[in-house]
């Protein structure tokens, strides 16, 4: 599932993207960094 | 985005990014300016994958448009810098409206680098304040 995805903070600690999405609404934003 | 975040709040939409970055240049990104949003590292682009984003080509960059829109952001300061060891220049992203319990609500899938949603585009997206509304939304 989308949720179980491990993201990774800035800082290197992994965390599931479920953990990140939260707020019931939640805008994403896929981005090269500028 | 991060000028406007305000609005965005005021709205009610709560915004993250996500990038196919290491989290090692993430923190030196980070360092020389401050993101008023939480901003999260996919090396491995398995949120991409999950997502369905694919890779343009090179070809879509030699476009009069895409090439007069990064003309635009050079001439406005934007740094030409070389692509991250592990990045993919070719990797597309998106702009998703997501619900607490995973489901996309809303999804702008972009052709390249360059394209994306307005900011008002993505302000005028409906809040979904609870996940009742949420189901009620589908």
């Amino acid at each position: 599932m989308l949720t179980d995805l491990l993201v990774c903070r800035p800082d290197g600690a992994a965390i599931a993207l479920g953990e990140v999405l939260r707020n019931p609404t939640l805008l994403v934003m896929l981005r090269h960094l500028a | 985005m991060a000028n406007r975040i305000d609005e965005f709040r005021a709205h009610g939409l709560h915004v993250v990014a996500i990038c196919m970055s290491r989290p090692t240049t993430l923190t030196h990104y980070l360092a020389s300016r401050s993101l008023p949003f939480p901003i999260f590292a996919d090396p491995d682009r398995k949120v991409y994958a999950a997502l369905g984003l694919g890779r343009t080509s090179w070809l879509r960059f030699i476009r009069p448009a895409i090439i007069w829109r990064y003309l635009k952001m050079v001439t406005a300061g934007a740094k030409v810098r070389r692509v991250p060891e592990g990045e993919d220049a070719l990797q597309t992203g998106g702009d998703f409206l997501v619900a607490g319990d995973g489901r996309i609500l809303w999804e702008y899938r972009s052709n390249d680098p360059t394209d994306r949603p307005s900011i008002n585009q993505l302000l005028s997206l409906r809040p979904v304040s609870t996940i009742d509304d949420c189901a009620r939304s589908t």
